[in-house]
Order: structure tokens, then C-alpha cells, then sequence
């Protein structure tokens, strides 16, 4: 042989070895996240009934008469939302709680958003003017309502969502202010239920995040859900499962070893003072919401000030899914390149010390596992099909390894349905729990795969800089019963 | 002596360690605890599978044990489809139960209450069905008094529902501790107060809350004393929920605020806190404190506590004196002081500030809080203020000039005519 000829059985042991490098790695990779994933899902079992009990209706009637509860404003970022905000607004009105105020930011909104709430709550210009320490784009009008409810709108340019949210904390009066979807309804006693671990530790709550949850198809009467339930659409049952696995499995854990990440926008406490102190919502990043709580959790560590970020699980704001894949998949490009955002400009964080469990632990997970993750997965669903065209790899092999995996976000989903059973909001119907767990069992079948492709272009773009918008978020509006 | 609670040997032990692991951080400690011994139990699940049944069928040990895995996710996902199916199975049937049952229970209490004797039957729900026996009780006791409410006492002693609840204060889910306070409390027997007094130590601030209206609603001499006392070291949560209750108690809150004030003039943290504490409760409760008691913290170096003592000054309405601290409390360094006096003016209806809160509307002052209650202040000081404020609603500072116009729109009648912009 010369020294020129190739030697192809060393040539092939050598793609072997290398092959199953890299195939080992995903599959202790997927074997870990899935271990982990699992551990804040048992966790969860353990601690939604201790950590998150609610106020009994004796307890709420003594806090509508208490002179201590403190104030909240509700603040309702408004880009389109013509189908909805009328049913959730009027929803947000009618809250039980004492001392709360709703400010609805129209982000200048090119649909009737802005006609159909002053028809609706009877609203006049006011004279009145916004004003405070957080930069935002120009207000054009402030419009209050001629009946006695405390709703301010504020008509604004456009800025995005971030800088309505800020237009609206510098209107705010209260020390609190609760950011809501306007797509979103809540549930009558959340402000309650969110207040809470403030009325615990009011020096040390700083945010706190609650449960976000599908509405489509349940029935909604005067911005209120009267009847949970799943819905025809399998996409949006699968969305519905993914909500309960990342808030029921994953926030849960998290908020146990104070390392919460993200608090979702759609749905999250803040009190005003520590929003101010960290800067407000950031108007250049995609993902404000996990910017601001990174930042936050950045802020209180790097200054050594005691503070907590929670999570509790009985507040539920119900909000619309994607129901077509057009929209989802703007969605998850979104959400993963406002992931990327948040962890690149805070990624000094990352396994340091001095940000405690967060640094070491939370901020680690979403940057090797939720950031790189869906390309980890990518490249291991293209080497087990490289391996198996290239007769690398035995087909049982393949298919064993692969259905270890995919049962094993099988039982995740389960167990967070399984969880469900624990929370006040629960499917009424057993019939409705089935369709769950087969929802969970199905998206491993495609559905996941999309989303991994999906978050792999959204990595991308995040990596690159890519700025970009919203884009157009079309929405179906609530299933609107009589009463 | 009604009570039914048997001794058990080591039960303050058993005590004392249930309330140590309450403790926040130790819970969670427990929690991880429990976790890992979850996860190591499905570990060695996994690896008896793998010995015992498919070692054999696969020789590649990592072969058999994805295998050994795949068994017992599998069983574990279907073992949680039947568990979540029979919760939600349980549930229905026990809506539907209680929907049957509960007026029947509440037939047998009225017919009680009225005298007649229905124990036996009542002893035979409270077996099949205790959770609505205790409900209904529980309904009965809220809205009874004088010789019913001794009756429905014997009946829930003959049922042995005050042990169940003692039981519960001691080792239950803070769900069920706090009812059982609750329930201990509408019970409202003296053999129970020492239960009571013990869940003042809980760690939970619902289960304090819960045992401080107990033992308000036990009520001997000297408890009310006990729950200010308490109260005033207790979180916010407890505060918000007494703060309603305690108003009837202003007898017994009055000499206990005053004696927290009382050493105020020592610069210790806790008593600071505590001395905040008292007087957000005095202003909660509307206490008019004595104007001496006040002055300690009126001039303290911490502004929170300034701030604090400016907001119990308005139950003094025009008591001589008060109206030289608001002056003073006008020019404090401190803008969030002098938010309070402004507010304090306000709600006194103070007409000699006028000036000095004429000259909060410039300055460092001119935004934010202190300028919204000085215009608010103004606002209710009638035609003099109203003057002050239409002077400012030209102003070129929008901030002032909205917040003049807000003031006077909300002093005036037609309010909305005189915001609404053409």
C-alpha cells in the first residue's frame, strides 16, 4: 500500500467513533434535561399545595375592608386588539379587590381598539397628561370615562410593547402594577391571589409571576371563563399542555429555589419601585418580559439587596393560542430570539458566583438547554437519520433511543396535566383529561419536531442581532356565551 | 371538661419538630429532600427492571437498561391517566355527594338548634360524610348565638370535632391548620385557647391571622392586648386581614401603640420598625394619638418613620400644635414627608398651609407625589385653594398643569366638563 491510498476500515472505525461521540453527547444532553426538567416537575408536586394556597372568602372580604391592602394598577399594553379588549377590559373592571386602577395603553393600534373602548366605557379626552421618569414615544391623548370606574386610556404612538408598558408604569399611582394581555382574561380573585406573597414580604417581593393558561374554546361571558374546556383544534391542545408544562412543571420548581427567570408579560406583578430601579422594560429587546426579571435578578445580586421574584400557581389569566401555524410559528421565533436577548446581554451571569443559584443554576439551564437545546435536538434528530442511512446505527437502536426520549417529555406533559388536578382552574370534564394526555403523547409526533425547527430559526436570528417585530398576530376573539 | 384530646407520649416534641420543619428555608430543604428520594426510587425501579427482566432479553447492558426505562416511564404515564381519571371521578362524585347530603345535615342542625335531639343521626353523616358534617357545623356556628350556639358546642364535642381540629392545628397542611384556627375560634371554647394561643407561633402568616381572630372571637380579658401586641410584630399579611377586626378593639390598641412609641427616641432598628408598624395600624384604625407621643417620631431621623407619624396626625384634626408640625413637615428634606403632610393638610382641612403648600408647586416638589397631593391638598381647602390651583392650570408645566386641573376637577362638581378636552 502506498503512502497515498486511503485506509478505509480505519477511515470508517474513525466515522464510528467520532458518530457515536456525538451521538452519546445528545444522549446524555437529552437524558439531563430531561433529569432536571423532571426533578422541578416532582418538586412541583411537593409544593403546589404547601406554597400556594389562597385566600378563603372570609380572608378576601376582611382585605376588601382593610385600610393595608395596598394598591394595584393594571397595566394593558393594546396593539390590535379589537376582538378582545372589549371582553377584557371589561373583565379587568370588574375585579374583586379594593384598591385598583386599569390603564390601557393603545400602542397606536391601526384596527378600532381605541373607537371600540371610548364607545364602549364612555370615554372623553382628558386633559390630563403622563408624565415620569421612563423615557416612552409620544402620548397623543389621555381619554378617561364619564362613569365612576377608574380606566385611563392612553393613547400613544407606537412604540412596542415595552414602551407601552412603560408609558403605563409612569401613569401608574399605585405601588404596584400588574401587567396584562390585553387578549387576556383574568380570573375575578387574581389580584388577590398575585398580591399575596407581597402581603407576605412586602420589603423582599419584588415580582411575581402567575399562570397563563389556553382559553380557546371554553366559554366566556362578560370577560369571565364560565366553562373550562379543551378545544377542537389539536394545535391549540397541544399549546395547552406545553402551558402546563412550563408553568406548572418548570416555574414552579424554580420559584422553590428562588431562581425564576421569566415572569410571563402576559401576566405578571411588579412592584413599582423595583421596576424604576432597574430601568423599566427594555424597548430594544424582543423579550421584555425575561429581560427585565434577568435584569432585576441582576440588579438586587450585583447591589447585595435581599429580594425575591416568585411564582405562585392559582392566579390564572386565560389567554388565546395560535391556532394556525402561521402565527405560531412567529410566535416561537419570537420568544426564542427574545431568549437569546435576555441571556447574551446578561451573560456575565452565567456560573458566577456572586448571582448565587440563579447565576450557577437557572441562568445555566436556559443558556445550555433552552438557548442551544432545539439545536442540540435538530443536530440529533440529523445524525440518528445519518446514522441509520448509512447503516451505522441498528433501526431497534435508533428507535429505542429515540422512545426513550420522547417518553421522556411524554411524562413530563403528563405529569404537569396530572398537576393540573391539584389547582382550583381545573378541566371539569374526565373526558377533557384524556384529550390532554393524548395531546401530550401526540406532540411528540411532529408537532415538537415544528417547534424545534421553529426555536432553531429563531436562535439564529437572535445570534445574528435580527431585529424585528410582532409581526401581525391575528386573533379568533372568545367564544363569547350568554350567561 | 368537654374537650376529647387524648395525651400521646413526646407529642411537644413532635410539636416542636413539625413547627421547625415549617420553617421557610427548611421546608424547602425538605422538599429537595423529597425529591431526591422521589428520583432515586425510580433510579432503583428502573435497575430492578433491568436485573430482573431485561438483562436477559438485551446483553448490551445500556441496551437493557433504555429498555428498563422505557417500561417504567411507560407505566408511570399510564399510572398518572388513572390517578388523574380517579381524582377527577372522586371529585365529581363527592360534588355530587355533598349536593345530596348537605341539606339533609342542615335540616338535622336546625331541628337541633330548635331543641329537638337528632345526635344519633347526625353521629352517622358525621361517619360517611365528616367533611360536610364539619362544613355545615362550621356555617351554623358563624351565624348563631346565646343558647343555640351552646348546643351546637355540645354537639360538635359529642362528635369529637374539636380533637379532629386540634389534630390539624398541630399537624396539618397550612390549609388545614388555618381552618382549624378558624373553626376552633367560632367554636369559641375556653378549653381551646391554649390551642389557640400555640398557633400564634406558626410560621404561616394565614394560620396567624386565622388564630388571632380565634382568639379575639374566645375573647378573655387580656387577649385582645395579646393579638395587638402580636399583631404589630406580625407580617403584613396578618396586619391587612386584623386590621377590620381590630377596629372594635381601639380600647386595647391605644395603650400598646402608645407604650411602642414610648421608646422612640432610642435609634434601634427593630423598635423603628415596629414603631412604623404601630402607627400604620393607629392610622388603619383612626386612633388619635396624643400630639406628644407623636413628637419623638415627627422629628426622628428616619424619614420612613417621619413619614409614618405624618400620616396618624390627620385623626388629630385641629388640635393645637398640629398645625406648626404640618408647617414643619411641608419644609422636610424628605419629598415623600413631605407628601405625607400635604395629604395630612388635606385631610384636616389645614386653611393657614395654604402658602406653604402654594410652594410645593415649584421647586424639587414640583412633581411626582408631592406635587399631586399638594394640588389635592389645595383642592380641598375650597374657594382660597381653588384661586391657587386655576392660577396654574395656564402653567407650561404640563405635569403641574394636569395635576391642578385633575385636583380641581375632582374638588368641583361636573368634573368631567372640566377635564374633557374639545
Amino acid at each position: 500500500m502506498n503512502a497515498w491510498s486511503i485506509d478505509w476500515e480505519l477511515v470508517d472505525i474513525l466515522v464510528h467513533r467520532v458518530y457515536f461521540f456525538f451521538e452519546s453527547g445528545i444522549i446524555f444532553y437529552v437524558f439531563t434535561i430531561n433529569a432536571i426538567y423532571f426533578f422541578l416537575t416532582v418538586a412541583a408536586f411537593f409544593c403546589i399545595r404547601r406554597y400556594h394556597s389562597v385566600f378563603t372568602d372570609d380572608e378576601k372580604d376582611l382585605l376588601m375592608k382593610s385600610p393595608l391592602t395596598p394598591g394595584v394598577s393594571l397595566i394593558v399594553p393594546s396593539y390590535n386588539e379589537a376582538k378582545t379588549v372589549r371582553e377584557s377590559v371589561g373583565g379587568m373592571l370588574r375585579l374583586q379587590y379594593p384598591n385598583y386602577e386599569v390603564i390601557v395603553v393603545n400602542d397606536g393600534s391601526k384596527d378600532e381598539t381605541l373607537a371600540i373602548l371610548i364607545e364602549q366605557f364612555k370615554l372623553y379626552r382628558s386633559a390630563r397628561t403622563v408624565s415620569g421618569s421612563l423615557h416612552t414615544s409620544q402620548i397623543r391623548a389621555v381619554y378617561e370615562s364619564r362613569d365612576p370606574i377608574r380606566l385611563l386610556v392612553i393613547d400613544k404612538e407606537n412604540g412596542g410593547k415595552a414602551d407601552a408598558i412603560n408609558a403605563g408604569i409612569n401613569a401608574a399611582q399605585s405601588p404596584y402594577v400588574m401587567v396584562v394581555d390585553s387578549d387576556s382574561l383574568i380570573e375575578k380573585d387574581a389580584l388577590f391571589n398575585m398580591i399575596k406573597p407581597c402581603l407576605e414580604e412586602p420589603e423582599l417581593t419584588v415580582a411575581v409571576g402567575g399562570t397563563v393558561r389556553a382559553v380557546n374554546d371554553c366559554d366566556v361571558a362578560h370577560g369571565r371563563v364560565r366553562r373550562i374546556r379543551t378545544s377542537g383544534s389539536w394545535l391549540a391542545n397541544f399549546q395547552a399542555v406545553e402551558y402546563l408544562r412550563a408553568f406548572f412543571g418548570g416555574r414552579v420548581g424554580f420559584s422553590v429555589l428562588n431562581s425564576l427567570l421569566i415572569i410571563s408579560g402576559a401576566f405578571g406583578l411588579f412592584r413599582r419601585d423595583a421596576v424604576l430601579a432597574a430601568g423599566g422594560f427594555e424597548e430594544s429587546t424582543i423579550g421584555e418580559d425575561m429581560e427585565l426579571i434577568v435584569r432585576m435578578h441582576h440588579y438586587y445580586r450585583r447591589n447585595r439587596l435581599p429580594y425575591r421574584i416568585v411564582y405562585v400557581a392559582q392566579p390564572v389569566c386565560w389567554t388565546e393560542v395560535p391556532d394556525s401555524l402561521k402565527i405560531l410559528h412567529r410566535q416561537r421565533k419570537r420568544w426564542q430570539r427574545g431568549t437569546v436577548e435576555s441571556l447574551w446581554r446578561h451573560r456575565e451571569m452565567l456560573l458566577h458566583p456572586k448571582f448565587g443559584m440563579v447565576g450557577l443554576f437557572a441562568f445555566t439551564y436556559f443558556f445550555l438547554f433552552e438557548m442551544l437545546g432545539p439545536a442540540v435536538e435538530l443536530l440529533g434528530y440529523v445524525l440518528t437519520a445519518l446514522g441509520l442511512a448509512f447503516n451505522i446505527i441498528a433501526p431497534e437502536i435508533a428507535i429505542l433511543f429515540f422512545s426513550v426520549s420522547v417518553m421522556g417529555g411524554i411524562l413530563l406533559s403528563t405529569s404537569a396535566v396530572l398537576l393540573e388536578e391539584f389547582t382550583k382552574c381545573r378541566y371539569p370534564d374526565w373526558r377533557d383529561t384524556w384529550k390532554l394526555f393524548a395531546a401530550a403523547v401526540l406532540e411528540n409526533f411532529g408537532f415538537r419536531q415544528l417547534l424545534t425547527w421553529w426555536r432553531v430559526q429563531g436562535l439564529i436570528d437572535g445570534l445574528k442581532g435580527k431585529r424585528g417585530g410582532w409581526g401581525v398576530m391575528e386573533r379568533r376573539g372568545f367564544k363569547v356565551v350568554a350567561r | 371538661m368537654l374537650s376529647k384530646s387524648p395525651k400521646k407520649a413526646g407529642e411537644p416534641f413532635r410539636k416542636r419538630l413539625h413547627q421547625f420543619l415549617l420553617r421557610p428555608r427548611v421546608a424547602r430543604v425538605v422538599v429537595l429532600f423529597k425529591v431526591t428520594v422521589v428520583q432515586a426510587a425510580i433510579v432503583l425501579l428502573v435497575f430492578g427492571v433491568h436485573q430482573r427482566y431485561f438483562s436477559v432479553r438485551y446483553r448490551e447492558v445500556p441496551l437493557s437498561l433504555a429498555a428498563s426505562f422505557l417500561a417504567v416511564q411507560a407505566a408511570l404515564i399510564v399510572a398518572q391517566l388513572l390517578v388523574s381519571t380517579a381524582i377527577k371521578h372522586r371529585s365529581s362524585i363527592s360534588g355530587s355527594d355533598s349536593d345530596q347530603v348537605s341539606p339533609t345535615i342542615r335540616k338535622y342542625l336546625s331541628a337541633h338548634l330548635a331543641g329537638d335531639n337528632h345526635y344519633r343521626e347526625l353521629t352517622t353523616l358525621s361517619v360517611w360524610h365528616r367533611g360536610d358534617v364539619q362544613r355545615c357545623l362550621t356555617e351554623f356556628l358563624g351565624a348563631v348565638d346565646g343558647g343555640s350556639r351552646f348546643r351546637l358546642q355540645e354537639l360538635a364535642v359529642r362528635l369529637g370535632l374539636p380533637w379532629v381540629w386540634e389534630k390539624f392545628a398541630r399537624f396539618g397542611t397550612t390549609a388545614q391548620r388555618r381552618d382549624a384556627a378558624y373553626r376552633l375560634g367560632l367554636l369559641g371554647m375556653q378549653e381551646y385557647r391554649r390551642t389557640v394561643i400555640g398557633m400564634l407561633n406558626d410560621p404561616a402568616p394565614h394560620v396567624q391571622a386565622a388564630a388571632c381572630r380565634a382568639l379575639l372571637a374566645i375573647g378573655r380579658s387580656g387577649d385582645a392586648d395579646r393579638v395587638v401586641r402580636f399583631v404589630l410584630d406580625a407580617p403584613l399579611l396578618v396586619r391587612a386581614i386584623l386590621a377590620p377586626e381590630l377596629r372594635s378593639y381601639q380600647s386595647a390598641a391605644r395603650p400598646v401603640i402608645l407604650e411602642t412609641l414610648s421608646g422612640l427616641p432610642m435609634q434601634d432598628a427593630e423598635l423603628q420598625t415596629r414603631s412604623i408598624t404601630a402607627l400604620e395600624m393607629a392610622t388603619a384604625w383612626q386612633i388619635a394619638l396624643p400630639l406628644s407621643s407623636l413628637n419623638p417620631a415627627l422629628v426622628h431621623a428616619s424619614a420612613q418613620l417621619r413619614a409614618a407619624a405624618f400620616r396618624a396626625l390627620a385623626p388629630l384634626g385641629s388640635t393645637p400644635g398640629v398645625d406648626l408640625w404640618i408647617f414643619a413637615g411641608l419644609a422636610d428634606p424628605d419629598l415623600h414627608v413631605r407628601s405625607e403632610a400635604a395629604a395630612a393638610a388635606r385631610r384636616i382641612r389645614l386653611q393657614s398651609a395654604i402658602p406653604a403648600l402654594e410652594s410645593l408647586l415649584s421647586g424639587e416638589s414640583a412633581k411626582g407625589r408631592p406635587l399631586r397631593e399638594a394640588c389635592r391638598a389645595l383642592a380641598a381647602m375650597g374657594p382660597t385653594g381653588w384661586e391657587v390651583l386655576e392660577d396654574r392650570v395656564q402653567s407650561t408645566d404640563r405635569e403641574l398643569a394636569s395635576n391642578a386641573l385633575s385636583a380641581l376637577a375632582a374638588a368641583q362638581v361636573g368634573s368631567a366638563e372640566l377635564l374633557e378636552v374639545a
